[in-house]
C-alpha cells in the first residue's frame, strides 16, 4: 500500500510506503541535494525491559542495556563487520539507541543503492557468538565511564530517577557495568527475534535518491515477517515524583541542575500535540526572551547556558528546566514562584505569537536538512504520526491550547537534580 | 575557489563571499574577524563580540532584541569566538528562515541585515563605552565559557593537548582568554578592543543560504565605507617540532581516563598526511579503530584528526587508568604498521572514498558551505571539495609511507584520576 502524503505550505510531498513484508518506509526524495541519509529503525530502546509475544505465556524481564548492546553486535556477521562494507562505498555509517527506539543509519553521496542493501542485509541478518559478545563488554564498559565523567549526562539521568519510581526510563541507555554483564548471546537473540521483526520496523530515507529502484531492493531483501503480536509492559508508575532533589558531586565549573516536572504519558498524535503546547509554555515562560529570563540572567544566577524543553517518549512526558547556576535551589523557588505568578495574572497573548513564530521556523527549517528529515520520519512514522503533523502544530496552535497547559501544570510535582563540583 | 563564492573586496580588509543555493530554507551571514591570538588581547576581543550580540541601538536591551528574533521566526543572533590555527576568530553569526516560509511575508533576510549591522556599527553606549551593567553581565558569560571547559574532558583533553604542542606560539592561547583577565576588564577596555577590531582586523563575510544577499551586500558595503580601515594581515605557521617528546600528566577525578598524542610531520606533503590520518584513525576501518577499539577493546573512542594549518595529527582516546600504556603502546604500533607499509591498496581506496563522500556532501548543509570555504581563505588554499578529493585521491601509496616515517609523538597528554587505585 503506497500513499503520497503532501504539504503545500513547503510545496512538498513524501511517500509512505506499507510493505507487504511488515515493514513501513518513508520516502522522503529532496530535489538538489547530493547526499542521502537513510535509517532502518525498530520501536525498541533502553525502556523496552518487559515483553511478550504471542509464542510466549508469560511476560519476560531481561537485563538493562540489551537494545543498546544489539545496536554494537549486529554490525557484526561471521565473515566481516558492517563497516568494513560501508568503507567500500565511501558512506558515513553508524547506529545509536534510545529510550525507545534503536536506528542503524547512512549517510552518502555515492552508491546509495549498494549501501542500501547493506543496511537492510546486516540488520536482518544477526550473528552472535559468546567470543563476540564477551569481547564487546570491554568496548561498551569504556563507554558508560565516558557518561560517567560527564556533568551534562548525568544531571539529566539523576533528574529521571528522581521523578520515576519505576519506569525504566531512569536507567541509562546502556544499562550498567554490572547489568551489561549478565548479557550473553541467547538474550541477544531473544531480544533480536523480538524486537527486530519488520512489523515493528520502519525505513526513513531522505535526500537524493531514487524511489522505484529504492523499492526494488525493498522487495528484494526485506523479508517477510509474521506478526508476533508484541507486547510491551512498563511497569506502574505513580503520577507524582518520588523524590524531590538528588545531588552528585563531579568535575565541572559551577553547578548544573535540571529541574524535572513530571506529567502523565501521551501517545500518538495527543503526545505532538501536548510537546507543543508545553513547549510553547515553558518558552513564554522561562526561556531566553521571557521576562523571567531576564531577571534572573540579570542577577547572575543563571547564564546563556540555560534551556527548557519537553523530555517525552513511549510511555513517559515531563518538562526538564536545564541550566547552570550558582544557587540552584534559589532557581528552582523562582521557577515555581514565576509559574505560580503567570497561572494568576495569565499569559501575554502577543509574546505567545513571538513564541509560535520561532516553533514554526525551526519546524520549518528542518525540512532543509536531509538529516533532520530523515530522523524526523523515522521518529514520527514510529510514534504513529505524520512528518507534518509538528509543522502543521505550530502553524495552527492556539494561545488558548497554551493557556489550558499552564492551568493544567502542577507545578509542586518537580524534582531537581544538582551536580556540583567536585572538591 | 573566488569564483565558487565570488569572494570580492567591499572595504579595506573587508571581504565579502556569497554562495546560492536554492536547497537551503534558511540563510546565513557571518561576520568574521581574525587576528592574532594573543593573552593580552584574547579576553578583551572576545568580550566585545558578547556585549555586541547583546542589544543595538534599536533594541536597547537584551530582551527587546531576543524578542525581535524570536518574532523572526526563531532567528538566531551569536557572538563567534574561536581558535583558527594562530588565530582567534571573533565576530557575529545569523541564521534565519529564508523569506519564503514566512506566514505573514515579512522580509526576513533584509530585517536580519539591519539587526546585524545594528549590533556591528551601532551598539548601546554610555559615557562613550559600553554601558557597565551589561559589561558585567557579558564578561561573566566569558569567564564561564572557559570554566565550563572541563565540563567537556574529551575536548577539554584536546584543547589542553594543543595548548603544550604549541607552547611559545599564539595558538597555545584559548580564544576566550584567561579568568583572570576577563575579570580584569573595564567598559573602555572592552570598547577599545572593539575599536581596535572595526577599524584594523581583517574581515570575512560569508553569506549562505537560498538567498542571493545583494542588499546584504550592499547594507555592508555602505555601512563599512562610514569606519576608517587600515587593515593589518595575518599568518598562520606550521608549529615546530620539539627536540624531545613532552610527556605530560594532569590529575582530575574522572572515571576515564583520556589520552592525547600529538605528532608534527616533518613533511609539507598536506595531502600525504590527509590520507595517513584517514588510514591511521579517521574511519571506523582505521587502523586505530579496527586494533585499539575492536581487537583489544580498549577503548570506546579512539580517533585521529589532521590540524592542516598548524601541520599537526592529534590522536585521541577515552581508556581506563590500568590501561593507558597498553593503548599508547598500540597507538604507536599501528603507525609502525603503516611505516612499514602494513597497509593495503584497499586502505587506500577506503580512505578515497570516505573523503570523496563527505566532500561531496559539504554543500548539502549551510554550516557545511561556510566552514569549508573560511578555512580555506585562511589557510590561502584555493580549491573547492571536488578539486581537494580529486587531488587526494592521487596521494600514492609511497607518500603515504614517506608521510607516515615523518611523524613522531611531539606530545603525550594524559588526564587521569590522581588516586592510586581506580576504580
Amino acid at each position: 500500500m503506497k500513499e503520497i502524503i503532501s504539504n503545500p505550505r513547503l510545496k512538498e510531498e513524501y511517500i509512505r510506503v506499507k510493505h507487504p513484508s511488515g515493514a513501513t518506509l518513508i520516502l522522503y526524495p529532496m530535489k538538489g541535494y547530493s547526499s542521502a541519509y537513510a535509517l532502518f529503525g525498530t520501536r525498541y530502546g533502553s525502556v523496552d525491559t518487559t515483553f511478550k509475544t504471542k509464542n510466549d505465556e508469560d511476560f519476560i524481564t531481561v537485563p538493562e542495556g540489551i537494545a543498546h548492546y544489539l545496536e554494537h553486535k549486529l554490525f557484526e556477521n561471521d565473515e566481516c563487520d558492517a563497516f568494513e562494507l560501508y568503507a567500500k562505498t565511501g558512506a558515513n555509517a553508524n547506529a545509536f539507541t534510545s529510550f525507545d527506539k534503536t536506528a542503524y543509519l547512512f549517510s552518502c553521496s555515492q552508491k546509495f543503492e549498494e549501501n542500501l542493501e547493506i543496511l537492510l542485509g546486516f540488520v536482518q541478518e544477526p550473528y552472535f557468538t559468546d567470543e563476540t559478545v564477551a569481547k564487546e563488554q570491554g568496548i561498551i564498559g569504556q563507554e558508560i565511564r565516558m557518561y560517567e565523567d560527564d556533568p551534562g549526562w548525568r544531571v539529566m539521568f539523576n533528574c529521571l530517577q528522581a521523578m520515576y519510581y519505576n519506569n525504566p526510563v531512569r536507567i541509562d541507555i546502556a544499562g550498567t557495568v554490572e547489568s551489561i554483564a549478565k548479557i550473553d548471546k541467547d538474550l541477544l537473540y531473544r531480544c533480536y527475534n523480538t524486537f527486530y521483526n519488520l512489523n515493528n520496523m520502519v525505513l526513513a530515507i531522505a535526500g537524493n535518491f531514487d524511489v522505484d529502484k529504492t523499492l526494488e531492493i525493498c522487495d528484494r531483501m526485506l523479508k517477510p515477517s509474521e506478526d508476533p503480536e508484541l507486547q510491551t509492559k512498563v511497569p506502574d508508575e505513580p503520577t507524582n515524583v518520588m523524590k524531590t532533589r538528588s545531588v552528585q558531586k563531579l568535575s565541572c565549573a559551577m553547578p548544573l541542575f535540571n529541574i524535572g516536572f513530571k506529567l502523565p504519558p501521551y501517545s500518538g498524535a495527543q503526545r505532538y500535540k501536548n510537546k507543543m503546547r508545553y513547549g510553547i509554555l515553558m518558552d513564554m515562560c522561562l526561556n531566553k526572551g521571557s521576562d523571567f529570563f531576564e531577571r534572573m540572567y540579570e542577577s547572575k544566577l543563571i547564564n546563556h547556558n540555560f534551556n527548557t524543553y519537553v523530555f517525552d517518549g513511549r510511555g513517559f512526558f515531563s518538562i526538564i528546566v536545564d541550566g547552570e547556576s550558582r544557587d540552584p535551589d534559589r532557581v528552582l523557588e523562582e521557577v515555581k514562584a514565576e509559574l505560580c505568578r503567570l497561572k494568576k495574572e495569565g499569559l501575554d497573548e502577543e509574546f505567545f505569537i513571538t513564541v509560535r513564530n520561532m516553533v514554526y521556523g525551526d519546524e520549518t527549517a528542518m525540512f532543509g536538512s536531509v538529516e533532520g528529515v530523515a530522523h524526523a520520519a523515522l521518529d514520527c512514522e514510529l510514534n504513529g504520526t505524520g512528518l507534518y503533523t509538528g509543522l502543521e502544530l505550530a502553524a495552527g496552535v492556539t494561545f488558548e491550547d497554551v493557556k489550558s497547559a499552564l492551568d493544567e501544570l502542577d507545578t509542586d510535582n518537580c524534582s531537581i537534580s544538582i551536580i556540583e563540583p567536585a572538591e | 575557489m573566488s569564483d565558487m563564492i565570488n569572494r570580492r573586496q567591499i572595504a579595506p580588509g573587508v571581504y565579502f563571499s556569497a554562495v546560492t543555493d536554492s536547497r537551503y530554507k534558511f540563510n546565513s551571514i557571518s561576520v568574521n574577524f581574525f587576528t592574532k591570538l594573543d593573552e593580552q588581547n584574547a579576553s578583551a576581543n572576545a568580550a566585545a563580540f558578547y556585549v555586541l550580540t547583546n542589544s543595538n541601538r534599536d533594541y536597547p536591551t537584551y530582551k527587546l532584541l531576543k524578542n525581535k528574533l524570536l518574532r523572526l521566526y526563531g532567528a538566531s543572533l551569536q557572538p563567534v569566538v574561536g581558535r583558527k590555527y594562530d588565530l582567534q576568530q571573533i565576530g557575529i553569526g545569523a541564521q534565519f528562515l529564508d523569506d519564503a516560509y514566512a506566514l505573514d511575508g515579512e522580509k526576513l533576510t533584509a530585517e536580519m541585515t539591519d539587526i546585524l549591522i545594528g549590533c556591528l556599527f551601532s551598539p548601546v553606549t554610555e559615557n562613550g563605552v559600553f554601558p557597565q551593567k551589561t559589561v558585567e553581565l557579558e564578561k561573566q558569560a566569558v569567564i564561564d565559557e572557559i570554566e565550563e571547559m572541563i565540563n567537556d574532558k574529551r575536548s577539554y583533553a584536546v584543547n589542553k593537548a594543543i595548548s603544550l604542542l604549541c607552547k611559545g606560539e599564539p595558538a597555545q592561547f584559548f580564544p576566550y582568554g584567561t579568568t583572570e583577565r576577563t575579570e580584569a576588564l573595564t567598559s573602555a577596555d572592552i570598547y577599545d578592543a572593539y575599536r581596535r577590531i572595526m577599524t584594523s582586523t581583517v574581515c570575512e563575510i560569508m553569506c549562505v543560504g537560498s538567498n542571493d544577499f545583494k542588499q546584504a551586500e550592499e547594507k555592508l558595503t555602505a555601512a563599512f565605507a562610514n569606519v576608517e580601515r587600515t587593515a593589518h594581515g595575518y599568518e598562520i605557521k606550521r608549529s615546530l617540532p620539539k627536540e624531545n617528546t613532552l610527556y605530560e600528566t594532569e590529575t582530575m577525578s574522572v572515571s576515564q581516563s583520556k589520552m592525547v598524542i600529538g605528532f608534527k610531520p616533518a613533511t609539507d606533503d598536506n595531502d600525504a598526511v590527509s590520507m595517513l590520518q584517514k588510514i591511521y584513525g579517521g574511519t571506523p576501518s582505521s587502523k586505530l579503530f579496527m586494533n585499539v577499539r575492536e581487537k583489544l577493546s580498549l577503548c570506546y573512542y579512539c580517533s585521529a584528526a589532521y590540524n592542516a594549518g598548524k601541520g599537526m595529527v592529534l590522536v585521541d582516546c577515552g581508556v581506563e587508568k590500568e590501561n593507558i600504556e597498553k593503548a599508547q603502546k598500540e597507538i604507536l604500533h599501528q603507525l609502525d604498521e603503516i611505516k612499514a607499509g602494513n597497509f593495503t591498496e584497499e586502505d587506500i581506496n577506503i580512505a578515497r572514498l570516505a573523503v570523496q563522500n563527505a566532500a561531496n556532501g559539504i554543500y548539502d548543509s549551510v554550516s557545511g558551505v561556510e566552514n569549508w570555504y573560511l578555512d580555506r581563505i585562511l589557510r590561502g588554499v584555493d580549491e573547492d571539495p571536488e578539486q581537494f578529493a580529486k587531488r587526494l585521491g592521487a596521494v600514492s601509496r609511497e607518500r603515504i609511507i614517506k608521510a607516515a616515517e615523518s611523524m613522531t609523538p611531539d606530545t603525550v597528554y594524559v588526564l587521569t584520576d590522581g588516586k592510586e587505585e581506580n576504580k
